[in-house]
């Protein structure tokens, strides 16, 4: 139960003026529709690896898109983690106390982070032998926020982790990000105003279960701002991944002739390799084709 | 649902969003603007699911459809009240929401909109196959 909390814990909604941090049709629709990029936003947030527990030296970075360009730096702040018992937080609140708050850094994207030992022992009860508990089991529940100023706006988005309060285990093998996985676009050569034109995006590897989130700087997307795996090639032989696909198809406007608009496609890898039940942290990925129309 | 879709109304053009009624006959409840169906269709993988979607626009205004997150094989017409899901055969899922969204104007970004999510069973073809 705890690994399907998780998941939904690990979508994070963002938006440039106000946080959500939930998978509601409220969001749902927000993510079909509202996929023009009018303001600064964060699109995407990932720890690399996908773990946040003592010792483990991480790369915090992100997506910052606003009509002006990509903004390049941060700040990095958690709450809740004094506690001396597993918290959940779900609310934003604590963020507003300070007393709680904890900087990650601040400063240009990516940022190194290692993770330190809490201050506070946590008491999480038993672990190990017959309670099959194991030590990543013990860990706060806690929202990740990142904050950012570009262009005269601002913007902040959330994350909600799990903060292990113990070491890695020695021995035991670290995820991948979902960065590592092989992706690109396949796209026309040609792109006029007004006209159709289809996108594909390729992962390689199974990731059927995954969703897509497409932004532009302006025209339409056909298939919403939000699609699904159209298709899945297995591998030919042994040792290879096979391919995912998603598509959209996107118009560009009418008086876009001249213009340069990019087109982005986020994956939220962490919900994907949840399943593996090592993937603590937000997990994001992201690719930019930019596209001039003719 | 409705909070959005009341947002949109007031920050557009104050349209009112789209209402559905019925999905293959089967009737819409909207309560508090929620629009939502009971029930589970059914489909196998190979085979087809035809959508008849009623949906009309308080204001008078064209209802166009959407389908985010749509699987593979579905097809529809924007304008159309009906879509169709050819289910690949090896089709991965077992169940699926589907989500149909009602706008009352092909922008996107200015609709006023309403969602509505179906539920969706596969089951196992005839040779028992997914």
């Amino acid at each position: 139960m705890r690994r399907l909390a998780l998941a939904a814990a690990l979508l994070p909604l963002m938006t440039s003026g106000c946080l959500l941090n939930d998978w509601s049709e409220d969001a749902l629709v927000e993510g079909a529709l509202r996929y023009r990029i009018k303001t600064l936003r964060i699109l995407g947030i990932r720890v690399d690896p996908p773990v946040l527990a003592p010792g483990v030296s991480v790369t915090l970075d992100a997506l910052l898109v606003s009509p002006k360009g990509e903004a390049e730096a941060g700040t990095w702040r958690t709450c809740g983690l004094s506690s001396d018992e597993p918290a959940v937080i779900q609310s934003l609140n604590c963020f507003e106390s300070g007393q709680d708050v904890t900087e990650l850094g601040s400063g240009s994207l990516p940022l190194s982070y290692s993770v330190p030992q809490l201050d506070v022992e946590v008491s999480c009860g038993p672990q190990g032998g017959d309670t099959g508990i194991s030590v990543h089991e013990c860990a706060h529940e806690v929202p990740l926020m990142l904050s950012s100023n570009f262009a005269d706006e601002d913007a902040r988005a959330v994350s909600h982790v799990s903060w292990a309060t113990e070491p890695w285990p020695s021995g035991q093998a670290m995820p991948e990000s979902a960065d590592s996985i092989g992706r690109s676009f396949y796209f026309t050569d040609v792109v006029k105003p007004g006209q159709e034109v289809e996108i594909q995006y390729r992962l390689r590897g199974d990731v059927r279960g995954g969703l897509f989130r497409w932004y532009v700087d302006r025209g339409t997307l056909g298939e919403t701002g939000l699609t699904v795996a159209q298709s899945w090639t297995p591998p030919a032989s042994a040792g290879q991944k096979g391919v995912t696909t998603t598509f959209n198809t996107w118009t560009p406007p009418d008086d876009s002739s001249g213009q340069e608009l990019r087109i982005y496609v986020v994956w939220d890898g962490g919900a994907w390799a949840e399943a593996s039940a090592l993937a603590t942290a937000p997990d994001m990925v992201w690719d930019l084709r930019t596209v001039t129309v003719q | 649902m409705t909070g959005l879709a009341l947002l949109l109304a007031c920050e557009g053009t104050g349209n009112l969003p789209p209402i559905f009624t019925a999905v293959n006959g089967r009737e819409v409840f909207t309560e508090l603007g929620q629009a939502t169906i009971d029930g589970v269709f059914e489909v196998e993988p190979g085979g087809k699911l035809r959508l008849e979607i009623d949906a009309y626009d308080p204001d008078g205004d064209t209802v166009w459809l959407a389908f985010p997150m749509r699987p593979p094989g579905l097809s529809y017409e924007a304008r159309a009240p009906e879509g169709v899901w050819e289910v690949p055969e090896d089709y991965w899922a077992t169940e699926l929401t589907l989500y149909v969204l009602a706008l009352d104007t092909k922008d996107h970004a200015q609709a006023a909109t309403e969602l509505l999510a179906l539920q969706i069973d596969l089951k196992p073809g005839p040779n028992g196959a997914r």
